[in-house]
């Protein structure tokens, strides 16, 4: 119950945050992030008798949020170190690659970091004065190609986010490697998936209706029937994921990065 | 316009469709008509059992009294696999039990072929999963653990279930999570499993299958020897044989242009010493299965004929099997008496597969030659068709 509440007010708090951020921070784009004009993204599973998800103007980091960045984050706020923090905001994998609670060890600083629950990114987004990306912005950028808005518009762009995408390391390297797609942003594919504000799993009661098919269309057997681009099966690998998922998951392949 | 168009081109299907169920029923009808009069009246031959062309209701609904044991009462037994080419034990025992399974799944680079390496995703460390073996009516718990180090999240769909996905949606896990579901094995029968995360062709195509047999209530007929063979197509971005890591190919898996097609997870996984063994005079059974993705198995013997084959892995049992069809999610139960000695090739018999794409396995028969059955070459000479006349 008392659980149940915490994330409850958490939960609330950040929305809050999130509100407050659109209202008041909307201009300037913090210098490791690029802006993005926003505009019409089409989902994988777009909800049916409604149009592609319109996505406001946003910015959103260039690169995910690497181990430096975090063990930063963890000096100023230790309530989200690994002794402290409570077990529903993070299971037992929260950082446990990390030999001490502020050691970072043979980790490269400059690899994302991982390890990390929805909680503790949106915690680490809402202390630098963002919040995590939602999907349909996360995808808005990850649906762009090398050279324009679309990348399944360009030859080989499926294939070869898909094989970023099924290659990485479970060590994964530096940040900042790579191509950088049509708005400027790095790494979306290759290195760790990525937290997003709206999982669409269980803990988001938001639509459930419309998530739960969702959920069905990805685990069952004619799992692509509804998907705009069959073909695009790096999407479809992230989007299994994502309905994998709850809030205080954290795994060594799953980082972050934010938005404002 | 275009949603008009596609309204006639639709209607036009289901009307196609209508027929095609009208004309299948009929001939059903028919056909069970037609084989009754064969039999009654072929006095001799094998005896086939009359009863598997009836509806099979009675096979399927749990009734005994070892049905009705609650399953909080039942004998808790851990589920033995059994791992390619090893068939799992048959289980031992006369009544209803609850059976335990538990199965890993990992993401790990492996031999596809001499020279090739693959990123393989499987149930258990190894391509097929292993062979899972349960009696009808048992009620099995199954977990399902997604080794901390897998990138991807996975599942798992047993076509043994009767339920939602198969145990998909239940068992949908990320790395480093585990999730359990149960389910009464209503059904006996050979079945394939397989993760069904979309995308589920890649899943597939990274191997991600094997084999539950839910044995019947009366057990399987006793043999000498048990195999575990499961078929699969492989889509690489290099051509067969190409050395190195090789990438999966989506295109090519979507034009259906397999590079590979192998048994039990690479080429040569049953050939020289890796070969099945059996004895002069052995009775052998092979649950075969096919995890594809794509194609359809045409699986042969050479230099054999199945004595019987359970075909699509049910109760209708075949007798005197050449080749047998083999769909993709699908399986076979074959049994075979090895009469003489010799090398037996396991082929899809559409052949390029076989020689061309690795569907090659070997089953190396031993022991005393017979004559009576089968010589050997008795001569050799040249041919004139000159000296004929």
């Amino acid at each position: 119950m008392t659980s149940t509440a915490r994330t409850l007010s958490r939960t609330l708090r950040l929305v809050v945050a999130i509100a407050t951020a659109w209202l008041v921070g909307s201009a300037a784009a913090a210098p490791n992030m690029v802006s993005v004009k926003g505009g019409d993204v089409e989902l994988l599973f777009p909800v049916a008798d409604e149009g592609p998800t319109l996505v406001a103007p946003f910015s959103i980091d260039v690169v995910p949020v690497t181990n430096a960045d975090f063990l930063r984050f963890l000096e100023a706020h230790p309530e989200w170190q690994r002794g402290n923090v409570p077990e529903v905001f993070a299971n037992e994998n929260y950082l446990a690659a990390w030999p001490a609670e502020l050691g970072l060890g043979d980790l490269d600083p400059a690899a994302p970091v991982t390890g990390v629950s929805w909680f503790a990114a949106a915690a680490y987004c809402e202390a630098s004065g963002g919040r995590l990306p939602t999907e349909a912005e996360w995808e808005f950028v990850a649906n762009a190609g090398y050279q324009g808005p679309r990348g399944r518009d360009e030859p080989g762009f499926n294939e070869r986010i898909l094989v970023l995408t099924a290659n990485r390391s479970h060590q994964p390297g530096p940040v900042g490697q790579g191509d950088a797609n049509f708005y400027g942003v790095k790494n979306l594919h290759g290195l760790v998936w990525e937290w997003v504000f709206d999982i669409g799993s269980s803990f988001n009661t938001g639509d459930s209706r419309s998530e739960g098919d969702r959920r069905l269309q990805l685990v069952c057997g004619g799992g692509s029937a509804g998907a705009i681009d069959k073909s695009d099966y790096a999407a479809f690998l992230r989007y299994a994921f994502r309905a994998g998922l709850n809030g205080a998951y954290s795994s060594g392949g799953l980082g972050f990065r934010c938005a404002v | 316009m275009r949603d008009k168009r596609g309204n006639v081109h639709f209607g036009a299907i289901y009307g196609i469709a209508a027929i095609i169920v009208a004309l299948a029923a009929g001939i059903a009808l028919f056909g069970n008509r037609a084989d009754a009069a064969t039999t009654s009246n072929a006095g001799t031959g094998h005896s086939h059992d009359l009863t598997i062309n009836q509806p099979n209701t009675l096979h399927v609904s749990l009734t005994d009294p070892e049905d009705l044991v609650p399953v909080d009462e039942l004998p808790v037994v851990k589920g033995v696999l059994g791992f390619a080419p090893n068939a799992a034990p048959a289980p031992d025992r006369d009544y209803r039990a609850h059976v335990e399974v538990v199965l890993d799944v990992t993401e790990k680079v492996m031999r596809l072929a001499d020279g090739v390496e693959y990123r393989f995703w499987t149930f258990g460390d190894t391509v097929p999963g292993p062979m899972i073996r349960v009696r009808h009516g048992d009620y099995v718990t199954f977990t399902l653990r997604n080794h901390p180090d897998s990138l991807m999240p996975h599942n798992i769909d047993l076509h043994a279930v009767t339920g939602q996905g198969g145990g998909a949606e239940a068992t949908l896990i990320s790395p480093g999570q585990q999730a359990t579901f149960s389910f009464t094995a209503l059904h006996p029968g050979v079945y394939i499993y397989h993760c069904a995360t979309a995308p589920v062709g890649m899943h597939i195509a990274n191997g991600m299958y094997g084999l539950i047999v839910v044995e019947p209530k009366e057990g399987f007929k006793p043999v000498d020897k048990e195999f575990y063979v499961v078929q699969g197509d492989f889509y690489t971005k290099g051509d067969f044989g190409e050395r190195g890591l090789q990438d999966f190919d989506m295109q090519r898996a979507i034009k259906e242009d397999a590079a590979y097609v192998v048994f039990n997870g690479s080429v040569g996984s049953l050939v020289g010493e890796n070969a099945l063994f059996a004895d002069v005079g052995d009775d052998v059974r092979i649950f075969f299965g096919n995890g594809g993705p794509n194609l359809t198995s045409s699986f042969h013997v050479i230099g054999e004929i199945f004595d019987t084959v359970n075909v699509e892995g049910g109760r209708l049992v075949n007798h005197d099997v050449q080749t047998t069809s083999v769909p993709a999610g699908g399986a076979v139960m074959v049994e075979f008496k090895v009469n003489v000695p010799g090398t037996y090739n396991l082929v899809d018999h559409a052949i390029f597969r076989a020689f061309n794409k690795g569907a090659v396995g070997q089953l190396v028969v031993v022991g005393d030659k017979d004559p009576s059955i089968f010589t050997e070459r008795t001569d050799i000479r040249p041919f004139d068709p000159a000296s004929e006349q």
